[in-house]
């Protein structure tokens, strides 16, 4: 044992270098990942059909030189402020509410595939949102107006959440989850979901009709301040109870009857789990529509970085989720300039060649 | 001070899988259940680590387990299960940290920075820190596993009270060498005042190492009490349905079982 008794004083924790552990780059990259998220940010607020400049912006705002020079004009103000700050606000919410989702979901499911617009659960919360979208004027006419902006947000929370707990129950038999059941479940889910939208979508009027299909391919255009204040609280709410549970889902990795067995209150951790990412999952779906593939990209490549532990893999989930999608949503207005992509089209067109390439280097793990 | 279990039973659906075992594992000894396939052994230890639904009674130094909350029982005792895959690419001193997560180790927080290395060195694992988990070998990683469970109850007495070590078919997967490497740790932590609970297949090394040996048959506890009371020609013949002869070492008359002593 005198080999083992090590002299070094143990206080110095930081300066040295345990093999196998990840930690001071997990730290490192979340601080890289700050940093891109300004740069990102920084250049969306100063890019777009106005030529006003990031130095006339700044000038503008901070009002050097005196409001004569008019650097920044009226219309500018308008732009930059109403148009394209509600845009990458709404973005980095909804990429960082999708990313976490994904992140909690496949820490839930012990399981790299699981992600809320794969399993069902982007379907439910949008069947929620489409129900709110075509009833709320007649059928729910007296409920909706109570809700004010949380109609839409809490109506897709609900079907979120029903359609985790109808998944969790379905694939998980005594703490351990089957992949073939959960996908297959996961595919039942989104079937009739489909089926009670399509009967919804028959029922629609013309102007429904078109909100719906725009915003059935997900798209951050017309991002507004309301929109903001609608989904903002619920997501912000949902990301900040996610690091309580990071412990938890470290443990949950080793199956339930582990983690119960290290101390930690498994249907406890499950049950906020699945609250939380129903919550999330619903608002971003909500007010974005269905962005898919964000929650299975971002955790899978920042596990290869960084490790699959919680307490550093959720928040940079969460910036990185939130970068993507800003480049995403940048891409899609740019392809087809003046006009633009909704943007599940192009995290689609990313992300699914993604997803089969985790697959093909997974197929062994998967017991299919 | 131990670990109680009395009218014990268990059942899923209509079909018992344990009826009415009562059976108590001391701190200073190595208690190891045995039987058939299909005895219960798995589900007794699974009842005793919390895993599931009982009548009866289980107290763990004096406390019932039903009215232990996890992070309370986490202190008591640690549960190696029989084999743990993972689906992320977690590496072996990640896995062996979480030992730590109930922070109850009984070692000093600047030491526990470095146990994950003491306890991987003690499961002739140094130097697999830095190895993915999911990369090692089915032995190598029941051995990773049990250097986090050995983390999580470092000090088999803490406060005064003995910690137990509960382990699913600890051996099952190893060979020769590492089996006795994993024999000798829980033995080494039962004389230093924990306690230990094996569910063991190998009948030489239950002779060889336990103290206390519970004999499972059909649900039911067939016979409990020392090796050479319970390791008999008639008990091991008649719960193993199979006739066998014990044999006796020359050394000290210590049992052993010969397979090819067996008789059609």
């Amino acid at each position: 044992m005198a080999l083992g008794e090590q002299t070094a004083p143990a206080s110095a924790g930081l300066s040295i270098h345990l093999p196998g552990d990840r930690t001071a780059r997990a730290r490192v990259a979340i601080l890289l990942l700050i940093g891109l998220y300004g740069v990102i940010c920084t250049a969306s607020l100063a890019s777009g059909a106005s030529d006003a400049s990031l130095r006339d912006l700044v000038v503008g705002w901070l009002g050097i030189g005196g409001a004569e020079t008019g650097v920044l004009s009226e219309r500018d103000r308008i732009i930059v402020m109403d148009i394209r700050l509600p845009r990458i606000l709404l973005g980095s919410l909804v990429g960082a509410a999708l990313a976490v989702s994904g992140a909690v979901m496949q820490g839930l499911f012990r399981n790299p595939l699981a992600d809320p617009g794969i399993v069902g659960v982007a379907s439910g919360a949008g069947l929620g949102a489409i129900t709110v979208i075509v009833l709320g004027g007649t059928v729910l006419g007296p409920a909706v107006p109570l809700a004010g902006i949380y109609a839409l947000p809490l109506a897709a929370f609900f079907g979120g959440l029903a359609s985790t707990l109808l998944l969790y129950r379905v694939a998980t038999r005594r703490g351990q989850t089957s992949i073939a059941t959960m996908l297959l479940a996961g595919i039942a889910l989104a079937a009739m979901a489909g089926a009670f939208s399509g009967v919804l979508v028959y029922l629609a009027d013309d102007q429904q009709l078109r909100d719906l299909t725009f915003w059935g391919l997900g798209s951050l255009a017309g991002s507004t301040w309301s929109k903001i204040w609608a989904a903002g609280p619920i997501i912000v709410l949902a990301l900040l109870a996610t690091p309580f549970l990071a412990r938890g889902l470290d443990g949950m990795v080793l199956g339930e009857a582990s983690a119960n067995h290290l101390g930690i209150p498994v249907q406890r951790v499950k049950n906020a789990a699945i609250v939380a990412v129903a919550a999330a999952t619903g608002a971003s779906v909500a007010v974005a529509g269905g962005i898919g593939f964000i929650g299975i990209v971002v955790p899978h490549l920042l596990r290869l970085t960084i490790g699959p532990e919680h307490r550093y893999l959720l928040p940079a989930s969460a910036l990185l989720g939130a970068c993507l999608l800003l480049v995403a949503d940048a891409i899609s207005r740019m392809i087809v300039a003046p006009a633009e992509l909704p943007i599940g089209i192009v995290t689609a067109a990313i992300g699914a060649p993604f997803f089969l390439w985790i697959l093909l280097r997974q197929r062994g793990l998967l017991d299919l | 001070m131990s670990i109680e279990i009395s009218n014990l039973s268990v059942s899923f659906g209509s079909r018992p899988i344990l009826s009415d075992v009562g059976l108590t594992a001391r701190p200073g000894q190595l208690t190891a259940i045995v039987g058939p396939n299909g005895s219960g052994k798995t589900t007794l230890l699974k009842a005793l680590a919390g895993d599931l639904a009982f009548s009866g009674d289980i107290r763990i130094n004096g406390v019932a387990l039903s009215a232990m909350k996890p992070w309370q029982a986490a202190v008591h005792r640690a549960v190696l299960p029989q084999s743990t895959t993972l689906s992320f690419p977690y590496t072996v001193r990640e896995i062996v940290r979480l030992g730590l997560m109930s922070g109850r180790s009984g070692v000093r927080d600047d030491e526990a920075v470095h146990l994950p290395d003491k306890a991987l060195a003690r499961v002739d694992l140094a130097g697999f820190a830095g190895r993915y988990y999911q990369e090692l070998s089915g032995g190598e990683q029941q051995r990773v596993q049990l250097a986090r469970v050995l983390c999580q109850v470092w000090r088999p007495v803490l406060d005064g009270m003995p910690r137990y070590l509960l382990l699913d078919e600890p051996v099952s997967s190893l060979d020769i060498k590492h089996q006795l490497i994993i024999m000798n740790i829980a033995a080494a932590f039962a004389a230093a005042g924990g306690g230990v609970i094996a569910v063991l297949h190998d009948l030489n090394l239950t002779a060889q190492f336990a103290d206390h040996v519970a004999m499972m048959h059909r649900g039911r506890l067939a016979a409990a009490g020392s090796v050479s009371d319970v390791l008999t020609d008639a008990l091991v013949s008649d719960v193993f349905e199979c006739r066998i002869r014990i044999g006796a070492t020359p050394a000290n008359g210590g049992p052993f079982v010969l397979p090819q002593a067996a008789q059609a």
